[in-house]
């Protein structure tokens, strides 16, 4: 399949319009990123846990909101491995970091993945808990699930997109 | 998620040729179409449900139209109903008018079902097309649809109508149009541009999808595609279900798109701006509007009711041109056929049945341009550039000055109902978006068969060129297992 693609990717509105359930559905259908995540990309959050109530048309513009500058989160930068949040600008300041295993399976629906572990030690303890799943929706484009671990399980907390920033 | 081997999305002559086609070929294929099935005689027969019922009587308004598309609205669009018959898409440049349902065009289409004027129309357009077999699938087609010329005894047949008149000639009756209609059982009243009450006019969903849902075509009415992508597996729809309300997630090995030139535009770019297509430099090139000028003949022919008859009256030219002159045009007659299901007063009602539709046809350049920001389809079309519009401009000058009677059209202002082009067919990648089996150029697995890939105006009605290249394209698909 031809992949090449100058500019960087658009975010489909209508992933923003979907609830939690139904981004589960096309989540586990996607294959994983066809090169490793390298550099800084720009993110936006969508399908939070708890606004499912909201009507599509709300949630849209909620959604929409938090792709402003109003939210602080920028999204995440990738290097050698790693990961980190960044808040304030994409190149902005790094807090949440993470380790990256490529070839990973989900525990949540058994396809593979690329598994985002929060469980590292430049963490404060409350960040331990989550755990990132991310796969390709399309060249340049991560549709990618935050999840909260305790010791009942995973919960999924909200879906966001990466784009290259 | 629903898995099939291929996924047709639209069930208009594209859509419904080849999904009929490919599960007569054994393969499970899932049709998704945004509108309803239409409560029409055999679909109430064979049980299918639940119907939305074609636009009349005090519904009518409200059922007439599912969408508007306008530039100036938030979002370029506003859905009115989801059941709703029509779309309008009004752009500056050129301005669209398509429907919405199971069976898509052939409900409001006007049963013509002809061959391309413009000979030899597929000739040399790309690798894996020949005329010969395209000529095969034309037959094919016509034959299914059950088309022929409409007779003597047809109410207001201009083969017979106008051979007194005139201003007006008709041409011989041979070479008036082949029309998919059931003459003997028709009541030759509201059968044409809000649906068919009487099953005269031989729609899509009964003559190609009901029985093939006997074969297992799966059906899914009220469900709108939003997003077509690349999957592990092969393909994922993500299409609205307007019933249930919820996003659904399908996959299949294949995709084709056949949701109507500008729907499946509107896919294509969508997918295009999500990374799931690559560049497809060629995508939005080639629009056009088979010259098509719409006008109403305000002719107050004394008693006539000219509501009655076929869908379409037939084809007529001018006297006083020649006939294969540059001036000699492809004009169709209509009447205000269904205007009885509209609600309005009686004389009105009366007055607007002695009145006549006139449609100007003919191969334009196809050389639009459609584009795509901020989510917003675009179409870029010069009235200039298109020289066989400032011909039917002429044609219907002529007729008003020669009738003494008005005829209105948009003279600065395009209007079409054959959209096609866009995602064109053509060997080289930079001009054109499919190869010559229906494929995007570089995209295993995704498909078009529908008008957008029509590599040039046919200059006649589009639809059998519409079922031909659908038919040519399900055989290739099949061909491959
Ligand atoms: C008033 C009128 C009269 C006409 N008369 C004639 C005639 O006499 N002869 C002739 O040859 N042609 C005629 N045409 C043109 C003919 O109808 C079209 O050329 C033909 O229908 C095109 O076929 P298609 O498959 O490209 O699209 P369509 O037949 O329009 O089918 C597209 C289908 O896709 C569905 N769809 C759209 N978007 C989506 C989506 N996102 N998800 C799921 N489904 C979707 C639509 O609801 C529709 O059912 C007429 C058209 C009109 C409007």
């Amino acid at each position: 399949m031809h992949m090449d693609l100058g500019a960087a990717p658009g975010v489909p509105t209508v992933l923003y319009t979907q609830r939690q359930h139904e981004l589960d559905t096309l989540f586990s259908s996607l294959p994983t990123p066809a090169r490793s995540l390298e550099g800084c990309w720009r993110g936006r959050l969508m399908a939070i846990r708890g606004f499912g109530w909201l009507p599509r048309v709300f949630a849209r513009m909620l959604y929409a909101l938090l792709g402003t500058p109003l939210n602080p989160w920028s999204g995440k930068s990738f290097a050698n491995g790693t990961g980190a949040n960044r808040w304030f600008g994409v190149r902005g300041a790094a807090f949440g970091r993470f380790r990256v295993v490529e070839q990973a399976m989900s525990p949540v629906d058994q396809q593979p993945v690329v598994w985002l572990d929060y469980d590292v030690p430049e963490n404060p303890r409350l960040l331990r808990h989550i755990r990132g799943e991310a796969r390709q929706l399309g060249n340049g484009l991560i549709l990618a699930r935050m999840n909260w671990k305790t010791q009942r399980g995973l919960y999924r907390v909200l879906y966001f997109t990466l784009v290259p920033g | 998620m629903i898995a099939s081997d291929v996924i047709v999305i639209g069930s208009g002559f594209g859509g419904a040729f080849a999904a009929e086609r490919l599960t007569a070929a054994g393969a499970r294929v899932t049709l998704l179409e945004r509108g309803p099935w239409r409560d029409t005689p055999s679909v109430r027969a064979a049980g299918v449900g639940p119907r939305s019922p074609l636009p009349r009587g005090f519904g009518f308004f409200g059922r007439a139209l599912r969408s508007l598309n306008l530039p100036l609205l938030p979002g370029g669009r506003l859905r009115l109903n989801a059941h709703g018959l029509f779309d309008l898409h009004l752009g500056r440049e050129i301005s669209v008018v398509c429907s919405s349902g199971v069976g898509g065009g052939s409900h409001v289409y006007s049963a013509m079902n002809v061959r391309p004027a413009v000979p030899d129309y597929w000739r040399e357009r790309a690798d894996g097309i020949d005329t010969a077999m395209m000529d095969a699938h034309y037959d094919a087609a016509i034959t299914r649809m059950g088309a022929r010329i409409p007779d003597a005894s047809v109410p207001n047949f201009i083969g017979t109508r106008l051979q007194q008149n005139p201003l007006l000639r008709p041409p011989s009756v041979e070479s008036q149009p082949a029309m998919g209609f059931r003459f003997e059982s028709s009541t030759f009243t509201d059968n044409s541009f809000f649906g068919c009450h009487d099953g005269s006019k031989v729609t899509l969903d009964s003559l190609l999808l009901l029985p093939a849902l006997a074969r297992g075509l799966q059906v899914h009415d009220l469900h709108e595609v939003a997003l077509v992508g690349p999957v592990r597996d092969g393909w994922c729809v993500t299409a609205y279900d307007h019933r249930a309300k919820v996003y659904r997630h399908l996959t299949a090995s294949r995709v084709v798109l056949a949701a109507g030139t500008l729907n499946t535009l509107r896919l294509l770019f969508a997918s295009r701006d999500a990374g799931a297509l690559g560049a497809v430099p060629a995508l939005g090139l080639g629009v056009g509007g088979n010259g098509d000028v719409p006008a109403y003949w305000r002719c107050n022919t004394a008693d006539a009711d000219y509501s009655r008859g076929t869908p379409c009256h037939g084809r007529f030219g001018l006297r006083d041109i020649a006939p294969g002159s540059e001036d000699d045009v492809d004009l169709t007659a209509y009447g205000l056929n269904g205007i009885d299901g509209v609600p309005m007063p009686e004389a009105l009602r009366r007055a607007l049945k002695r009145d006549l539709i006139l449609v100007g046809m003919g191969a334009d350049q196809a050389n639009g341009l459609a584009t795509w920001t901020g989510g917003r389809l675009r179409l870029h079309y010069s009235r200039t550039a298109n020289f066989v519009l400032a011909r039917i401009y002429r044609a219907f000058d002529r007729i008003a000055a020669r009738s003494a009677r008005p005829v209105y059209f948009l003279r600065h202002w395009p209007l079409t109902v054959h959209p096609l082009g866009g995602a064109r067919v053509g060997d080289d990648p930079q001009q054109a978006v499919l190869d010559g089996y229906g494929q995007v150029h570089g995209v295993s697995g995704l498909y078009v068969a529908d008008a957008a890939a029509l590599p040039a105006a046919p200059g006649a009605p589009p639809s059998m060129t519409v079922a031909a290249w659908a038919s040519h394209v399900a055989a290739g698909i099949a061909a491959q297992g």
